[in-house]
């Protein structure tokens, strides 16, 4: 393709993007007139002018003056809000999307009560590091302006004339140590991270005394990604850190900022263990946004294969770029982003000399670089960016025209925040999503209500997971005594985990010793060093490169390590590929060379999951004709209920043991299958919990099909509940297990297809989603409670896709699965439902 | 299951462990009977009544002429600190008018070495000179909650000390102290004694190869130094590691046995803090001819010669001339490195107070060391080599004007030096034949 220059901006930017979004919309798929539009929805979000309150009642006249000095002349609704809440000493959760002002939230409260009371301190919470470092700026210049305020104060004869020096530091791993000192003496504001808090901060709580001592505010910025693994740790984490403000006599008010989550409240509440006020509506002003779905056109009816999402995503982004708007292109995995980096330099080249209009941006990259690409963005220099997630959160790139997003993000909440990163307070602006073919793509594509219409997902976590919460009463007993009726969570609040019994069974291994009416730490290791935050155990495989020496290039978790570090096994860094020469299992370490092949490799795993304990069941009643009754699919005059066992729904404590015992060779592109292996590796067992579908014997006899038909309707159906139950779960792939009993599926994830399938299945088979992490964290309750949907939404994408007889976007490719996969899995969701419904 | 079986399955079914030796099997969960004055009388101390509770107090004494391996305990007392401040600048004018009244020394035994709020001093170690014998007194942990007592009664120990010494304890045992104290929400009362910290004067005297990899420090620990400097022999002494374990199962036991050795190994620790300092102080106070060997007095050397660019100390020329007479007695050495670094050193000091002449001559020896392969075995010679012909041939061109011996020399060096200097010799070999060259012209014009 030539390439071509881009003009300069000029012009009328609201005309060009209707422009360029009439050429898109118009655009159809070239089979014919009865194919798929390629554009499945265009939602237009009209413009919102913006809300002001006043300051409330006892805001400091310094600090209106400063904001003003900011340009800020009045609070938006949402702002005054979160405000007030502080001020009569409530814990606030506001919901803050994209450039709607969330800092202040935050920062007015705080600083307003550090000009009242110099002693008062805050401490603020971001996910990465990145982010603190990016409000370390706007802070600064806030009690940069404050100190000219009291200055100017101190002139005149105003009522709190003193000299005032808001000190606010970031503290986490980059901190020099012999800075380290000076910022606990000196900092009000001390922002960092929740792994510098576990490890830096709390075991070290006696050289931070002035800080707990005097702590106000806690800020959790980003609260939506404490979820899953991460948030149950953040919630023992946070439960610590109010032991030791207790121990240090202060109890400080929770002040969070959250994008759009079903749950925000319950989350934050669910992380603290303290109520919360919830403020949801939102005063900033918003532009005329428009929302366009884009569904790449099926090439091969018949496979159900689709033309390429990024060569799509390509066309689309270069249709804005066309018309001179500034976009923000997201992709999900690095190497995506490298390959629409490269994509779009080569259609476009800027003025001769000038620099790059089109550039990259993920983790990996230097953070100088980082910040000469945000600049350019900020003064228009850069005229697209590609970027992984790295770009989601909150750093500052002003704002955009455009937000490409090339696959689904996983979650309506990041999906908004992507879309968020286009769009002026008072322009026009759009956000595309172009589907891949993955099933919770072409559900949300096909299903615009849903995204649009729908709440968007829970946030989940378990702070009761025994393995987390063990570790952290480890370190909270590093910490501080316990004494001998002393709860972990919340004072007055009974924990769900009788903390004492812990304590126990940590005397036994000598963790603890209990005398003098406490129990205290009697180990010579210090615990925060053996937890990390990011997984439910440390206990991790390390990867190590030995092309040239040994380097440590990356670190597995436990469980999934004997699926992507086996012998043979292809592992890919940044687009390197690396070869597993030997896997040390008890060791713990992978050895690795460089190689240069055309294929990756996609293991294996038999996975056979047995129930323990049944927490509930049946609930969701569904009762069905009696055998002997004529099948008759269309049946629904059913007799009453009576609630069986073993039926429909059920949730509780399960044994997953797997074992990885082969792996396939996987072409590139093309994803042929070029070659396999066997593989002997050590079992893995671990206890979890589970949620778990019964298909009635009553259901499976009326199916008019032979056994090994039902087997692949029964397993094209898994396949598609569990991509469902990703979608309502609001979690990653990796996050739930899958299972049919009698045998396994596990899942090449990579290719979407299926692996081992069970010979026979039961008269009433099981369909196991489980919680992939030891001890569970929290997704089968909420999955059992959510069942009838469940079905339903499963229903919709099974039905909804164009395929015939099945494809990856739904029951799995045909090929996997079987010729009648497709229709024995839909017969069965219609029986389920039907019964449901009754 | 139950939850405790639960509970159980998940702290036994961690990750391997590394393999360690156990010092003890956990004895049963029986409650701890602690008897002070039981336990006082095993371990042959007392228990002291503080107003924030007990703790027990161990005392042994250390008589004059007792030996520690083949040092007088009476010849380990200080008392030059002109000479101490040598090895730590930064007490210059700390030490009170009318020298020290009371050091003491410090060592620590705790229950972890990661620091921060859990790690606990379970055993605080003291030592002084009394009448020339050396006292320790040994401050014990009963149980958590008896700490504040133990502080209050250190405290009170050392509300006259106006010196602390210990072995690394700026990094490590005054840290934790503070701790202690922090957490009991108490200002440290030992913030602001001088504090001389053994371990780095001993690093820049003992340290087996200076700069060089010895990443486990090992030839610096105490136990090393008191073996290669006094030849102490421990007998049946227990391991660091084995440390914190003996104390947590007293704890669990009620059985103060286990702690004995603990306590040996602490007392013996602060003799041996004791002796290395005065070791260190005597090199200080009476230079090269204190030195047991050329090696000794190269570091010797170097510790004159940093202290002599600190401006805090006074009469920083004598401290210049004593670095100067070591090293001239390590330019005596066999050890070729030795020597070599000894000349340099000195070549340095002449060149710097213009005394070229003596300069080159020291620079032609460091040329004359060895035979150049031989040097090249050894690391550091052949960038000494490199050095001293360079310098030679400055001096040549520059200071004696033999352009003739300069050509001669940068040719030479041009074979031992590599990289950048390498370039910088062949311009000055450009250069002295332009001038050569110039001159040879000049002759034949004048002539």
């Amino acid at each position: 393709m030539a390439q071509e220059t881009l003009a300069v901006v000029t012009g009328d930017k609201d005309r060009s993007l209707q422009e360029a979004l009439t050429r898109l919309t118009s655009s159809r798929a070239p089979t014919g007139p009865d194919a798929e539009p390629i554009v499945t929805a265009s939602h237009r979000l009209p413009a919102k002018p913006a809300a002001f309150a006043p300051y409330p009642e006892g805001t400091d006249d310094r600090l209106i003056s400063a904001l003003a000095g900011r340009g800020i002349e009045q609070l938006y609704t949402h702002q005054a809000e979160a405000f007030q809440h502080v001020l009569g000493g409530r814990n606030v959760v506001t919901i803050t999307p994209t450039a709607s002002g969330k800092t202040l939230c935050y920062n007015a409260p705080v600083l307003n009560a550090i000009l009242q009371d110099s002693a008062a301190r805050a401490l603020y919470l971001f996910p990465t590091k990145a982010l603190a470092q990016d409000q370390l700026a706007e802070l600064h210049a806030l009690a940069e302006l404050l100190r000219e305020e009291c200055a100017r104060e101190r002139v005149g004869v105003g009522p709190h004339a003193h000299h005032l020096e808001i000190g606010v530091f970031t503290y986490d791993g980059d901190t020099p140590s012999d800075a380290r000192r000076a910022i606990r003496g000196k900092a009000h504001v001390v922002l960092t991270n929740p792994d510098m808090l576990h490890s830096g901060i709390l075991p070290h709580h006696p050289r931070w005394a002035k800080l707990f001592e005097n702590l106000r505010f806690v800020v959790i910025d980003e609260l939506h990604a404490y979820r899953g693994v991460f948030g149950s740790h953040l919630g023992n984490i946070l439960r610590r850190l109010q032991r030791i403000c207790r121990h240090y006599g202060s109890d400080p008010i929770f002040i969070c900022s959250s994008a759009t989550i079903a749950n925000p409240r319950e989350l934050a509440e669910g992380l603290t263990g303290r109520p919360f006020e919830l403020v949801e509506h939102n005063g900033a002003p918003r532009g005329e946004k428009f929302f366009l779905f884009v569904n790449p056109p099926v090439v091969n009816a018949q496979l159900g294969i689709r033309r390429s999402y990024l060569a799509e995503a390509r066309r689309v982004s270069l249709e804005f770029l066309r018309h001179n708007l500034q976009l923000i292109l997201f992709a999900q995995s690095r190497l995506a982003v490298e390959i629409l980096t490269t994509y779009l330099k080569d259609a476009f080249h800027g003025p001769p000399g000038a620099a790059d209009v089109i550039r990259g941006y993920r983790g990996g990259y230097l953070p100088n670089r980082r910040r000469e690409i945000e600049r350019g963005l900020r003064e228009g220099q850069v005229r697209a960016v590609v970027s992984t997630n790295a770009l989601e959160l909150g750093i500052d790139i002003g704002a955009l025209d455009v937000s490409v997003m090339a696959g689904y993000p996983g979650t309506i909440a990041a999906t908004w925040q992507r879309a968020g990163r286009a769009g002026r307070r008072t322009t026009r602006s759009a956000a595309v999503l172009v589907a891949s073919s993955a099933p919770i793509d072409q559900f949300i594509v096909r299903n615009p209500a849903y995204f649009f219409d729908a709440s968007p997902e829970h946030a989940l976590i378990n702070p009761d997971n025994l393995h987390i919460l063990l570790d952290h009463v480890k370190c909270a007993a590093f910490e501080l005594p316990f004494g001998n009726d002393e709860p972990f969570g919340v004072a007055g609040r009974r924990d769900e985990v009788d903390i004492q019994a812990v304590l126990s069974v940590l005397a036994e291994e000598g963790f603890v010793h209990q005398a003098d009416g406490q129990w205290n730490w009697t180990n010579e290791s210090y615990p925060a060093d053996a937890v990390s935050l990011r997984s439910v155990s440390s206990d991790n495989f390390v990867v190590i490169d030995c092309t040239n020496g040994e380097r440590v290039i990356g670190e597995t978790d436990f469980t999934s390590a004997p699926a992507t570090l086996h012998e043979k096994a292809i592992y890919i860094l940044e687009g390197q590929l690396f070869q597993v020469e030997r896997l040390d299992f008890d060791g713990r370490k992978a050895y690795l060379r460089a190689v240069d092949c055309d294929y990756y490799t996609d293991a294996i795993t038999y996975t056979k999951v047995t129930i323990l304990d049944t927490f509930a069941s049946g609930a969701s009643s569904v009762e069905l004709p009696a055998p002997s009754d004529p099948p008759d699919a269309n049946d629904v005059g059913l007799p009453p209920v009576v609630p069986a066992p073993n039926t429909g729904r059920s949730h509780g404590e399960v044994h997953v043991v797997s074992r990885v015992v082969g792996f396939k060779k996987i072409k590139f592109y093309t994803n042929e299958n070029v070659g396999s292996g066997e593989l002997d590796l050590p079992e893995q067992q671990m206890h979890t919990s589970s949620y778990w579908l019964t298909i009635p014997a009553a259901v499976m006899a009326t199916l008019p099909f032979t056994g090994d038909d039902r087997r692949d309707g029964v397993v094209g159906l898994a396949f598609a509940m569990k991509n469902i139950a990703q979608l309502l779960l609001m979690c990653d792939g990796h996050d739930i297990g899958l299972s049919v009993d009698g045998g396994s599926l596990d899942r090449s994830t990579r290719t979407g297809g299926i692996g081992g399938v069970p010979d026979a299945l039961a008269t009433d088979p099981n369909v196991f989603i489980y919680d992939n992490y030891p001890g569970g964290i929290g997704f089968s309750r909420p999955l059992y409670e959510m069942h009838g949907l469940l079905l339903e939404r499963t229903r919709e994408l099974v039905a909804g896709c164009p395929c015939e007889s099945g494809c990856p976007s739904c029951v799995g490719p045909e090929g996997n699965t079987g010729p009648h996969a497709k229709q024995v899995a839909s017969r069965i969701l219609d029986r389920l439902l039907e019964a449901e419904g009754a | 299951m139950d939850l405790s079986s639960r509970l159980r399955a998940i702290v036994k079914g961690g990750p391997p462990k590394p393999a360690r030796e156990l010092t003890y099997e956990p004895t049963g969960g029986y409650e701890a009977s602690m008897d002070l004055s039981r336990v006082g009388a095993i371990l042959g101390g007392r228990s002291a009544e503080t107003p924030f509770g007990s703790c027990l107090i161990i005392d042994r004494r250390y008589e004059a002429d007792r030996f520690h391996g083949r040092i007088r305990i009476g010849d380990c007392e200080v008392t030059d600190f002109a000479s101490l401040a040598i090895l730590d600048p930064s007490l210059t004018g700390h030490t009170p008018e009318g020298g020290v009244r009371r050091t003491v020394f410090i060592d620590l035994e705790t229950t972890g070495l990661s620091g921060g709020a859990g790690t606990v001093a379970f055993l605080v170690g003291c030592g002084y000179f009394d009448l020339g014998a050396f006292q320790v007194r040994q401050f014990l942990l009963t149980s958590h909650a008896a700490e504040r007592g133990l502080l209050s009664a250190v405290a009170e120990f050392f509300e006259d000390v106006d010196l602390i010494v210990t072995y690394n304890g700026k990094t490590f045992d005054l840290p934790v102290l503070e701790t202690r104290w922090l957490f009991h929400r108490l200002q440290m009362p030992l913030a602001g004694i001088p504090h001389f910290d053994m371990l780095h004067p001993a690093r820049r005297l003992w340290r087996t190869r200076p700069g060089a990899g010895d990443p486990e420090d090992a030839g610096c620990r105490l136990t090393t130094l008191e073996r290669t400097l006094f030849n102490v022999a421990r007998v049946g002494d227990v391991g660091g590691c084995e440390i914190p374990g003996r104390f947590f199962q007293f704890l669990r036991s009620g059985d103060p046995r286990p702690l004995e050795p603990v306590l040996e190994h602490n007392r013996l620790d602060l003799v041996s803090l004791a002796a290395v300092m005065a070791r260190g102080v005597e090199l200080s106070r009476d230079g090269d001819a204190a030195c047991r060997d050329c090696a000794e007095a190269m570091a010797l050397g170097r510790v004159y010669e940093r202290a002599a660019v600190d401006d805090r100390l006074p009469d920083r020329t004598s401290v210049h001339a004593r670095a100067e007479q070591c090293f001239r007695r390590a330019s005596q050495s066999r050890r070729p490195d030795v020597k070599g670094e000894a000349l340099y050193r000195l070549a340095l000091r002449h060149r710097r107070e213009r005394r070229f002449g003596e300069a080159a001559a020291v620079w032609r020896e460091v040329l004359e060391l060895t035979e150049p392969r031989a040097v090249r075995r050894i690391s550091g010679l052949g960038e000494l080599r490199q050095c001293a012909s360079e310098a030679l041939a400055i001096h040549h061109e520059h200071r004696d004007r033999d352009l003739t011996s300069a050509r001669e020399l940068a040719l030479f060096a041009l074979q031992e030096v590599d990289g950048r200097r390498a370039d910088g010799m062949r311009h000055r070999l450009a250069r002295l034949e332009r001038k050569i060259a110039q001159k040879t012209d000049a002759q034949l014009f004048s002539s």
